[in-house]
């Protein structure tokens, strides 16, 4: 066997961690027989149409149900005008596992509480490991409401492991867009939109356009900077003008900006991720309701030299997918697997 | 059939999501591939659970789905190489391994499609060629064709080589 064939063999092999693991491929499964099965009689459709009109109670919480005046005709997110579009969400109850999530939307209304705005639904996801549940016998159980655009925050059940929550979400997504098909009576899954924009990819990681630190940097940046860590050996330092700072290990989630290494820089000074040879990326970090307005993608060696002031979550490594507007270009490791990342504060 | 569609997703799920992996070269690519493969598994359900070897069956799925789908698919920023060739060299430093590694990897990606499986099912899945031309649909000689100039293009690329 020829050196190349050796190293072809290696790297196949140490790929294998990135594969779907068995509890994604089930997931998928699920799906295939969910879909496969026959769409919902007229009666349970306008069940659940009756439920939507009317609050709901469940797990100690209660829902404030609204109907609004923005709905589409897909049924969701169409109000422009107003807070009061909604989505209808269906959980099993009995033996699930709660799962909350809160869908907030972006602006006057991005906050739980927001005036007009009821923001919290609940999910349920099986105790399985996250797989979430099939929608047989379910009821209504919550609404969302949503003003210009919404986000989705998960709060992980134990049973979902570490790191997997932004895929959650996307699975809870997808499904929420077939329960509304069928819901619908439509044979297609009701396209979902943010912001104005439809979900084209909920399987993918387009999502999250929020005010916030993209859940899925976050969970690729926990996930790899340990790994990072374990697979080159090295401390990562973010360099200032020759200038070093240790970057705090990724490991946690959710990632709060105010627990990963901060550092201060002025316009025109220069910021460089130690050891060299490695990608430098950037994005901006929700200001101005635009988060990601600015991205670069730079080559191994790279540095970046900030003109303006600002606040950005800089990372090591790319963290999300080309279709959502990322470059990742010359990272090591590729998209999806932030190895790292720090808040980078930028003065005049 | 769920029960035991649910028994074979068991079984053969985890390699599945693999063989997927190593074909597309990405972790969401893989799942929606699977979720393609495991459609086709359910419609054919009858046929898969009579068959003597499933995986075998599946692999053939995989690979035909895969091959299917490369054909409609445009390119992607993530495997045009305009864009990988812009990436700077990287510099000689302790993440060499993993760099080398990485643009192997790339490479492997930016192979036609059925030059990529043969790869994958011989050095991968450790096919034999008869294996391989089965999966692929091919003849034998066709199979050592296309493992033949799969590895000469990686090994002509710039993208394989260990050091600068």
């Amino acid at each position: 066997m020829t050196d190349l064939e050796t190293r072809l063999r290696s790297t196949m092999r140490a790929r294998e961690a990135e594969a779907p693991s068995a509890e994604e491929v089930r997931t998928r499964a699920f799906r295939v027989s969910t879909r496969r099965r026959r769409p919902r009689s007229a009666t349970w459709r306008a069940a659940v149409a009756a439920a939507v009109a009317v609050p709901v109670a469940a797990g100690g919480l209660t829902y404030a149900v609204t109907r609004g005046p923005g709905q589409s005709e897909t049924g969701m997110y169409a109000g422009p005008s107003g807070p009061a579009t909604y989505a209808v969400y269906l959980v099993k109850g009995a033996d699930s596992l709660p799962l909350l999530t809160r869908v907030g939307g972006v602006g006057a209304a991005a906050s739980p509480g927001a005036a007009g705005a009821a923001l919290w639904t609940l999910f349920a996801a099986s105790s399985g490991g996250g797989r979430l549940n099939g929608w047989a016998g379910d009821r209504l159980l919550g609404v969302s409401s949503a003003k210009d655009g919404w986000h989705v925050d998960v709060a992980r059940p134990p049973s979902v492991p570490a790191g997997a929550s932004g895929r959650l979400v996307n699975a809870v997504l997808e499904q929420v867009s077939w329960t509304l098909a069928e819901a619908t009576g439509s044979d297609r899954p009701v396209t979902l939109s943010v912001g104005g924009r439809p979900l084209t990819r909920l399987a993918g990681q387009d999502l999250y356009p929020t005010g916030t630190l993209d859940p899925l940097i976050l969970d690729a940046a926990a996930k790899t900077g340990e790994l990072y860590r374990q697979r080159c050996g090295s401390q990562q330092y973010v360099s200032v003008d020759g200038v070093r700072t240790p970057v705090r290990t990724v490991d946690t989630y959710p990632l709060r900006p105010d627990r990963m290494t901060t550092v201060t820089m002025r316009a025109g000074q220069t910021l460089r991720w130690l050891p060299e040879g490695l990608c430098l990326w950037q994005g901006g970090l929700g200001a101005a309701r635009a988060p990601y307005d600015a991205f670069h993608a730079q080559g191994r060696g790279a540095s970046w030299t900030p003109g303006r002031p600002g606040q950005w979550m800089v990372t090591l490594g790319g963290a999300a997918d080309p279709d959502y507007g990322f470059v990742p270009t010359g990272s090591v490791g590729g998209p999806s697997r932030t190895r790292g990342a720090v808040m980078v504060r930028v003065t005049s | 059939v769920s029960e035991s569609f649910e028994e074979f997703v068991a079984v053969y799920g985890a390699p599945l999501g693999r063989l997927c992996h190593q074909l597309t070269g990405s972790h969401d690519a893989a799942l929606d591939l699977v979720q393609d493969v495991l459609e086709r598994v359910y419609v054919k359900w009858s046929r898969v659970s009579r068959a003597e070897q499933p995986f075998a069956y599946v692999r053939r799925l995989a690979v035909n789905t895969h091959l299917n789908s490369t054909r409609r698919r445009v390119p992607t920023l993530a495997s045009d190489p305009a864009v990988l060739g812009a990436a700077v060299p990287p510099a000689p430093d302790g993440t060499e391994t993993v760099a080398a590694e990485d643009e192997l990897w790339r490479a492997l990606a930016l192979l036609p499609a059925r030059q990529r499986a043969a790869l994958v099912l011989r050095y991968y899945e450790d096919c034999a060629d008869a294996q391989i031309a089965e999966a692929l649909g091919c003849r034998p000689a066709t199979v050592r064709s296309l493992v033949a100039r799969g590895l000469a293009a990686l090994r002509a690329s710039d993208l394989t080589r260990s050091e600068p």
